[in-house]
């Protein structure tokens, strides 16, 4: 187990030649005689060792420099032309941030929604009873009759617009039966 | 305030349901039956005019306009909703069948309906009572593209008393 010795905390100063000659010479008796600060100051000198070798760098050439340089000033050149430029501030807004004015605003949306599905219906016509509509326009594509002593014709006129369909009934003889579409 | 939102949202979910389901049904048919007949002078002159039956008010200035007839009266009304290619059979007076089928919603303007309209007569004698098989004869077979909302007027069938007049309309 390591003793705890006064000498130690010198060991750093020591490797790195910082003491007084009073002191340096104290630490070596003492190092002397112990085999655990002897094997501490190995351990810093090691560690300082590989401090050195790590932070070894090769020098650096002119070549780089020069080149530094220029990206440096490039960095510099576009930094000033973007101060340079003017600065758009937006006005400042006041933001609705309230839950309660956020679920009013929903609900309010809601209700025009609902109203105007309510009035306009789904398809965007009111739904009144059929017929009510002014619009007569009928356009007869087919007609026919399956049934012996009818004769189907089409009549359109123009006031009132409306389309007639008239089927004649004939009698046997084949003489009209009924009175027939009348003024048309 | 959630409160008032949630209410809200639910009663729109609700009409949005709704209208689905009335969705589902694309066109409303009616069928206002009129018996047209021409009466004698002095009857006419009692009544101070034509007769014209007051629920069929709405279409006096029409009939009397295209036809000759002096009487006018209310047989019924019969009112259905169906769906594009699904035909509709609607009941009518002195055992007349109507028979609607809208194929197709043309989108001219206001919008037009295209569709098959058949009547028929039950020729069964036992009708009345409801016995026996149909024996429906087609009186007429047309297909149409009437404008949506608007009146097409079938007549000509001979009935007790004059003619039948059929005021068919179509909305969808």
């Amino acid at each position: 187990m390591k003793r705890n010795c006064r000498i130690e905390r010198y060991l750093t100063a020591y490797a790195d030649n910082e003491l007084s000659d009073r002191l340096r010479r104290k630490v070596e008796r003492h190092l002397a005689s112990c085999g655990d600060c002897a094997r501490e100051l190995d351990s810093i000198r090691g560690f300082a060792r590989i401090l050195k070798e790590a932070s070894a760098a090769p020098p650096v050439t002119g070549e780089q420099w020069a080149r530094f340089d220029r990206i440096l000033s490039q960095e510099l050149g576009r930094v000033e032309r973007k101060a340079a430029r003017p600065v758009r501030i937006r006005e400042a807004r006041p933001v609705h941030a309230d839950p309660r004015r956020r679920a009013l605003a929903a609900a309010g949306v809601c209700a025009v929604a609902v109203l105007a599905f309510v009035a306009i219906g789904p398809l965007g016509i009111m739904n009144g009873p059929a017929g009510s509509g002014s619009g007569n326009s009928c356009v007869v594509e087919s007609l026919e009759t399956l049934s012996v002593g009818y004769t189907p014709m089409a009549f359109t006129s123009n006031d009132p617009e409306m389309t007639v369909i008239w089927v004649f009934a004939e009698e046997v003889d084949g003489s009209i039966r009924g009175n027939g579409p009348g003024a048309m | 305030m959630r409160t008032v939102a949630r209410i809200l949202l639910t009663t729109l979910a609700a009409v949005l349901a709704f209208s689905s389901v009335s969705l589902a049904k694309d066109v409303t048919v009616e069928v206002t039956s009129i018996a047209a007949a021409t009466v004698p002078a002095e009857e006419l002159s009692r009544s101070g005019g034509p007769v014209i039956d007051a629920k069929i008010k709405a279409f006096a200035p029409k009939l009397q306009s295209l036809f000759a007839y002096n009487s006018y009266s209310f047989l019924g009304l019969a009112r259905s909703e169906t769906e594009f290619g699904d035909a509709v059979r609607l009941e009518l007076p002195e055992h007349f069948v109507l028979e609607v089928r809208p194929e197709r919603f043309e989108k001219d303007g206001i919008g037009r309906i295209e569709m098959m309209v058949t009547l028929m007569k039950d020729l069964r004698t036992e009708v009345a009572a409801g016995r026996g098989q149909p024996r429906e004869e087609i009186i007429l077979r047309t297909k149409i593209r009437l404008e949506n909302g608007g009146t097409v007027l079938l007549g000509g069938p001979p009935i007790s008393g004059g003619v039948l007049i059929l005021a068919l309309s179509a909305r969808g």
